[in-house]
């Protein structure tokens, strides 16, 4: 480390993806995670396998215990009831109306865990970064959602109505109808496709510059060491920055993934109810 | 501080640190790879296949998996379940409304039940009072018929004494005559005789 103020070499390994997991260096090494059929099994791959499992494993009783008709016993399933309600209720019926929303709320409530939890997880020691900070991660749940805004569209208002109904309706002359509509619909439709790209990058740019500034006021340690007095001071201010920043992540956590599934349920609504 | 203010705050100190974080990658990168190190990949942007194939068969599956058998029947069931509060606090609702009215029906008859037994309880006094007041009239009048009957009885029981020490006064009249009349008196023995004759007359 010494001779560069932070190797950002191994800064990047922290905090990007990798097949290798990190800890301490008093207890060594952990083996490279496997390659199956070719493919590299990296770090943020295995996060979302444990956080699927997880998901799998709360929500299947969850379910069970509700569909008994009977009120949920004990705290966290309560709490865990009181999200599912609070998202329905509070968030996604509200921009998509009570009589659709049963049908969006399964995939909404997914893509709500799914990232708070990937979230979460880059807030564990060692467990690896959140994949939520890899474009190809929040990629993917864009595109998911575009997928579903853009099918429930189309099944609902045909292939052809759904993309003239891109176009709010306008009372305009016929000569300048011929000349704005065209021009609306490329900007909606060019609209809708960035809408879903800032979906993404917004929740990438946000869980990334989390980790990267709590990795970078961490390196500042060690990018100090050769000097003993700056290094005691700048590693009691790097500690307590970083718990300071911790607590903020865990927040941003929580944030981002209303976030994500707050603006997905507005851009479905929109797509169910169109100008 | 209000909450927007923090979170447009924490963001920027983010942003801010995270935008010297990438400054430090960059030239650190360029360090690296001028000096024969290994170039650092802190690109935000890079695109991973993989993890997209990935990422893509795991949340999906995880849609279709919970959507089947979580999130669907939860979303059922919630929806079941508010059907059937609504039902039952609608039956509620109307089962209070039912027993408000039964309540205030009761309450009148309650009402007109304390009234009639007011009114009977008046009733029941004044008959009563008028009952007594005829009692006690009826007893003064009988007592005063008594009294007059007895103070009759007594007159009677005096003139009867009355005659008959009169008749025993004039018995004694005849029969001291008599003696008068056969004996000769002296003074002395006339005074015996009318003193002896007021003693008999006094013990009869």
């Amino acid at each position: 480390m010494s001779g560069e103020l932070i190797n950002m070499g191994d800064l990047a390994g922290h905090v990007s993806d990798g097949s290798e997991y990190h800890v301490p260096q008093f207890m060594g090494h952990l083996p490279e995670l496997p390659t199956i059929c070719g493919v590299q099994i990296t770090r943020f791959m295995l996060v979302e396998l444990v956080v699927a499992v997880l998901m799998i494993a709360i929500f299947f009783p969850l379910a069970a215990k509700i569909k008994s008709g009977k009120p949920v016993r004990g705290r966290f399933w309560n709490l865990a009831e009181v999200f599912l309600l609070y998202l329905r209720d509070e968030v996604m019926t509200p921009a998509i109306g009570k009589k659709d929303v049963g049908r969006f709320a399964p995939f909404l409530w997914t893509l709500f865990f799914f990232i708070l939890f990937c979230n979460l997880a880059g807030l564990i020691p060692w467990f690896g970064a959140s994949p939520t900070g890899a474009l190809a991660t929040t990629s993917v749940l864009a595109a998911s959602t575009f997928v579903v805004l853009v099918g429930s569209g189309m099944k609902k208002f045909g292939v052809v109505g759904f993309w003239l109904g891109q176009v709010p309706s306008m009372e305009l002359p016929f000569a300048l109808a011929v000349v704005l509509k065209p021009m609306i619909f490329v900007i909606e439709v060019v609209g809708l496709f960035i809408k879903h790209v800032v979906l993404a990058v917004r929740l990438l740019a946000n869980m990334f510059a989390g980790h990267l500034v709590l990795a970078v006021l961490l390196g500042f340690i060690a990018g100090t060491a050769d000097y003993l007095a700056l290094w005691v001071g700048v590693t009691v201010g790097s500690v307590a920055m970083s718990v300071a920043l911790s607590l903020l992540e865990l927040f941003v956590a929580f944030l981002q993934a209303y976030i994500f599934m707050f603006l997905a349920s507005i851009f479905i609504g929109m797509a169910q109810h169109q100008h | 501080m209000k909450f927007n203010e923090f979170n447009a705050a924490a963001n920027g100190f983010r942003v801010a640190t995270a935008a010297v974080g990438v400054f430090l990658a960059e030239t650190s990168a360029l360090w690296a790879s001028e000096h024969g190190g290994e170039e650092a990949t802190l690109n935000p942007m890079a695109w991973q296949t993989d993890l997209a194939i990935w990422t893509a068969v795991v949340f999906l599956g995880l849609v279709a998996v919970l959507g089947r058998f979580a999130f669907g029947p939860i979303a059922k069931a919630l929806d079941e379940r508010e059907r059937t509060e609504i039902e039952r606090r609608a039956a509620l609702e109307k089962a209070n409304a039912d027993a408000r009215a039964l309540l205030d029906e009761y309450r009148g008859k309650l009402d007109e039940s304390a009234e009639e037994a007011r009114r009977v309880v008046a009733e029941a006094r004044a008959d009563a009072e008028k009952m007594a007041r005829e009692i006690v009239a009826e007893a003064k009048e009988a007592a005063a018929k008594e009294r007059e009957r007895a103070l009759k009885d007594v007159e009677i029981a005096t003139d009867g004494a009355l005659q008959t020490l009169a008749a025993k006064s004039a018995e004694l009249a005849t029969n001291l005559a008599g003696k008068i009349l056969k004996e000769t008196i002296d003074p002395t023995r006339g005074e015996r005789l009318l003193g002896e004759a007021v003693d008999e007359l006094a013990r009869k």
